[in-house]
């Protein structure tokens, strides 16, 4: 067998990841599929089936792409990737700071809060240097979105500290 | 109920002064969203679903209905003064469109567009009106073992047939139908996958997957190759055709129209496949003093017809939607979701026990159409403004929707947790060129291909032979085979006779 080298051999690593990581989810189908109970009333077809059978087939997928990264995989023929600008880390660590802070900070003190520091990391992640800026468009639009939530589409939000304030300032009951 | 006596009905209700503020509303949303790049109807359509608890169902299939047209005529505005397609169905549009912009064609461009949506829309709503009584008819016939097939078939065609490959394709609906497990199971009352977590039992939230896929990791794959800069939008001009622009677009408009609806129709729902013949047949059939125009200067042929074939494939995806409750776009997949919510099973019986529902919707979808190519003609300008809201409050603007969209399902942080893992999943799978639509489609159609299943093996007492021993569900199974080793083995006799065939009609961009 003659092995021919290109210029810039492409790593198989990122491709053959993506493939063990399907294995690996089809696994864990599997090992959930075998402990569901098996159900006291009869039923033609089991709990247990379905699952199987998309546990199977997520396993055979699996091994279906790492076959083909080991081939050489299938990223380097991605027309997104030919000239696809590097990783942007800042962006990356930025928007993933936002997030966090929405996870930490949504329970304690309420939605708009939460979201507008959410808000201002996602845009600074974006590039936007007008922090003062980014803060009052986000507190206006964050109290909106939730007003519009709550009232027009009656979706059950908790008012949050500055919910709190803003229903107490336009005279209303806080729930 | 005949066509003629539906639509006549369906008419009288759709112009009630609330259906019409519904549509109106929805058309303007639709296009805002279809012209912002980064958001779609799929994810705008998951974040009104609570609207379904507050307004009857009536009114919020107008409100959907609109946002999924809006989306298609605002998509093509982006495709052409950004060069950026929002939608997979606008990529084509941009080929020809955006050389236009470049040579101060925009105006043109955004006409035919519009007037040829306009003119695909309606004949795809036609389409709607009168083959779906046909369609339904022939669906009181399938029985649960068909429609499992059939469910098989659209499983199959909208993972395996369209995107880059059939094995990513089918990974991505297999995850969707492993997430579609997640709960107690209906009949017999077990928990599944729940990894003894209480929260999944009630099973995982479409709006939460949804807003994952489309806005959480969208956002995030967008910061991983970020590069700061604004883009250039370009100035609309005058939206005018001229007599001879007319000329030209006309022809392309209606053969757009028809070639897009049969292929909405088909479980092969997808607006690509169209829209790129369409491009192709446009280019064969141009006079030859306007063919150097192709590529070079932008000609305007190659924006009617695409444009008119994704509104019509658009349109026909109803069809599979509203006859057979079978989902083959992630928007049609939501909608069935919102139906779903309203106790309401699509399917032929839809179109009996809730006439007034369907062709009040029908005849909505016409009102829609007027409205669309009202707003989108003399208003452009307005939309060609919203353009150019910058990049960075534009990004977290939509995670500030994503947010409470899924935070106001149960106020729970799991909920966000699980929103952000299944978004990162969703940036590494627009990375590795995994479709997402096939998630959405198999989340949802998945339970219910369970539930056909085990109906048909009830009915036939455990003989598992019923699928292939009953002729329809057979055809339906062999069509699903041929339409998953078809292309690969097509692919195989054309790469054994000519060698590289595929480059060498690649579009070039």
């Amino acid at each position: 067998m003659s092995i021919t080298l290109p210029r810039r051999e492409p790593s198989l690593w990122p491709d053959l990841m993506v493939g063990l990581f399907v294995l690996a989810l089809g696994g864990l189908a599997l090992w959930q599929a075998m402990v569901i109970p098996v159900s006291p009333i009869y039923a033609q077809v089991g709990p247990r089936a379905v699952p199987y059978v998309v546990a199977g087939g997520m396993l055979l997928l699996g091994a279906g792409l790492v076959y083909v990264a080991l081939r050489g995989g299938w990223s380097h023929e991605l027309e997104e990737m030919q000239d696809a600008p590097p990783t942007n880390w800042r962006a990356l660590t930025l928007l993933g700071a936002g997030l966090v802070a929405n996870l930490a900070l949504i329970g304690p003190l309420g939605f708009s809060v939460a979201a507008t520091a959410q808000f201002v990391l996602v845009a600074a992640a974006f590039g936007s240097r007008r922090f003062l800026r980014d803060l009052v468009l986000a507190l206006v639009l964050t109290l909106v979105v939730w007003f519009g939530f709550v009232e027009v589409l009656g979706v059950n939000i908790g008012a949050g500290v500055l919910e709190g304030l803003v229903l107490r300032a336009l005279g209303r009951e806080v729930p | 109920m005949d066509p003629i006596a539906g639509l006549s009905l369906g008419f009288a209700n759709a112009l009630s002064v609330t259906n019409l503020g519904w549509a109106l509303l929805g058309c303007f949303l639709g296009t805002a969203v279809g012209v912002l790049p980064g958001i779609g109807p799929a994810l705008t359509i998951a974040l009104l679903l609570p609207i379904t608890f507050q307004v009857n169902a009536t009114g919020a299939f107008i409100l959907f209905c609109g946002v999924f047209y809006g989306a298609m005529y605002g998509g093509s505005t982006t495709s052409i003064l950004l060069n950026t397609p929002g939608e997979s169905g606008s990529i084509i549009t941009a080929l020809e469109g955006a050389k236009m912009a470049r040579n101060g064609r925009a105006g043109p461009a955004l006409a035919t567009a519009a007037i040829g949506s306009f003119v695909a829309g309606t004949i795809g709503t036609l389409g709607i009106s009168f083959l779906g009584p046909i369609v339904v008819e022939l669906a009181l016939h399938l029985g649960p073992a068909e429609y499992f097939s059939l469910m098989l078939l659209c499983f199959v065609t909208v993972s395996a047939v369209l995107g880059g490959s059939a094995l990513r394709g089918l990974a991505s609906l297999f995850f969707g139908l492993l997430l579609g497990l997640i709960g107690i199971d209906l009949q017999t009352g077990q928990p599944r996958l729940t990894f003894g977590i209480p929260e999944l039992l009630d099973g995982v939230n479409v709006v939460l997957v949804a807003v994952a896929l489309f806005a959480v990791g969208e956002t995030l794959y967008l910061a991983w190759r970020y590069v700061e800069g604004s883009q250039e939008v370009r100035p609309v001009g005058r939206i005018m055709l001229s007599r001879s622009d007319l000329k030209r677009s006309i022809g392309p408009w209606f053969r757009g129209a028809l070639l897009g609806f049969p292929f909405g129709v088909l479980p092969a729902g997808g607006t690509e496949m169209p829209t790129m013949l369409s491009y192709y047949a446009e280019r064969k059939l141009v006079k030859p003093e306007y063919a150097k125009e192709f590529g070079t200067t932008g000609a305007i042929e190659g924006v009617a017809g695409p444009e008119a074939a994704n509104n019509a494939a658009a349109a026909g995806v109803l069809v599979p939607m509203l006859t057979l409750g079978l989902p083959t776009s992630a928007t049609a997949a939501i909608m069935l979701s919102a139906f779903q919510s309203y106790g309401i099973n699509p399917g032929p019986l839809l179109f009996q026990q809730q006439a007034d529902l369907v062709w009040t919707l029908i005849a909505s979808l016409y009102v829609a159409n007027i409205m669309l190519v009202v707003l989108n003609l003399p208003l452009v300008g307005l939309w060609a403004r919203i353009l150019k809201i910058p990049q960075p409050q534009l990004y977290a603007g939509i995670l500030v929707f994503a947010t409470i969209g899924t935070y106001g399902i149960s106020n729970s942080v799991t909920d966000l947790v699980l929103l952000y893992g299944i978004g990162i999943i969703a940036m590494f799978m627009r990375r590795f060129d995994f479709p997402t639509a096939p998630v959405v489609i198999g989340m949802i159609l998945g339970p219910m291909a369970e539930q056909a299943m085990r109906q048909a093996l009830t009915i036939s007492q455990g003989d598992w032979t019923t699928f292939v021993t009953r002729p329809i569900s057979l055809v339906i199974l062999l069509l699903a085979l041929l339409a998953l080793a078809g292309p690969r083995l097509y692919g195989f006799c054309t790469r054994r006779g000519s060698g590289h065939t595929r480059d060498a009609d690649a579009i070039d961009m």
